[in-house]
């Protein structure tokens, strides 16, 4: 019987001990105001409003078209619109990085456009060939956060013929 | 007393084994992360649940990307690039991130699903994590790479015009997240002539 009642204590104390570990309660999320921001979004033809192939989705640009950049800030605690952000694209062209500043797109007549834009008009002497880029964002708490693409060959900001 | 206290110990005992043993094979998985040799670009028998990684989870599920053509094969000039105009016929692809947002790392737990409204119903694209499954370096040379991916085949009897889409993702601690585009019409996804 004490043996029964013993065998059955231990089994009780190793059955709690992993429910404990399996089902514990997940650490709080960081603090306003702390941890990295989230900025993602992605390229698009900028042509003038209006242009049937204006904010289409592309990777690749001739001499003279209009490159654009969307992007979000995500708060990494809540995951929304980190809306003091400012963000900045880079793009390094032969050598030299160029530094972009995004606007906020959102307005009065069009609140719904919750996001960062920037352009830049692919230069008649650019060269041929991916050019990389990376954005950063800096928050009114002083948080920070970039964005790379997909590190995939073919998706890269690509100035064709 | 004996008679009753006997089977609820045998019990209790089978219960906390097969508790220990779940854990403990759930530990066997983790740690085979070395991905098959010839898994080739992650086609073939679904690989092992990725390693946990350390301070996951915190802060929020944050899950972006795009889409992107899939045309095959991978030396075609097509492959790969931004694009939301598809063909009939033509490989949708949709690319995608999983943050664990407190760490900013990727939260390689994640299953990833995009469902895009087609025809008046849903259709639900499962997506696989390429951070198993040896891609090639030349063209993935970040790794392991920190995408997830989907394909949906454009039918070849689909009409012209836009559609819509979403991704959604749940993580092995239950977080949950949706992506939806950027809402201008024209970025949307469509099928063209």
């Amino acid at each position: 019987m004490r043996k029964t009642l013993l065998i059955s204590a231990a089994a009780l104390i190793v059955f709690a001990g992993l429910s404990i570990h399996a089902f514990q309660s997940p650490p709080p999320p960081p603090a306003p105001g702390t941890g990295r921001l989230i900025v993602y979004g992605d390229m698009a033809l900028f042509q003038p409003p209006g242009h049937p192939e204006n904010c289409i989705l592309r990777n690749r640009f001739k001499r003279g078209e209009p490159v654009g950049w969307r992007m979000f800030v995500a708060d990494p605690s809540t995951g929304k619109r980190e809306e003091s952000a400012q963000l900045v694209v880079h793009l390094n062209v032969s050598g030299r990085t160029i530094d972009i500043p995004m606007r906020y797109r959102a307005t009065e007549r069009q609140p719904e456009r919750e996001f960062w834009v920037a352009k830049w008009v692919v230069p008649q002497d650019a060269p041929i060939g991916i050019i990389r880029y990376t954005v950063t964002a800096t928050d009114k708490y002083g948080r920070t956060g970039e964005f790379k693409p997909f590190e995939v060959q073919a998706s890269q900001l690509t100035i064709v013929e | 007393m004996r008679a009753l206290f006997g089977p609820a110990a045998a019990g209790v005992a089978a219960l906390a084994l097969a508790a220990g043993a779940t854990i403990a094979l759930h530990g066997q998985r983790a740690e085979g992360q070395a991905p098959p040799a010839a898994q080739g670009r992650g086609r073939g028998a679904p690989l092992p649940p990725p390693e946990p990684q350390a301070g996951h989870p915190s802060g929020k599920l944050i899950i972006w990307g795009d889409v992107a053509s899939f045309d095959v094969p991978g030396t075609l000039p097509t492959h790969c690039i931004l694009t939301n105009r598809f063909k009939r016929g033509q490989r949708m692809g949709f690319r995608m991130t999983a943050i664990d947002g407190g760490s900013g790392e990727t939260e390689n737990t994640a299953v990833l699903v995009a469902h895009v409204k087609y025809a008046g119903t849903t259709i639900d694209v499962p997506m696989r994590w390429r951070g198993q499954g040896g891609f090639p370096a030349a063209e993935y040379p970040r790794q392991p790479s920190e995408m997830w991916t989907g394909v949906w085949v454009v039918p070849a009897d689909a009409q012209p015009g836009a559609l819509s889409y979403t991704v959604t993702a749940t993580d092995r601690f239950g977080r949950t997240a949706t992506f939806s585009p950027f809402i201008n019409v024209v970025s949307q996804i469509a099928i063209v002539e």
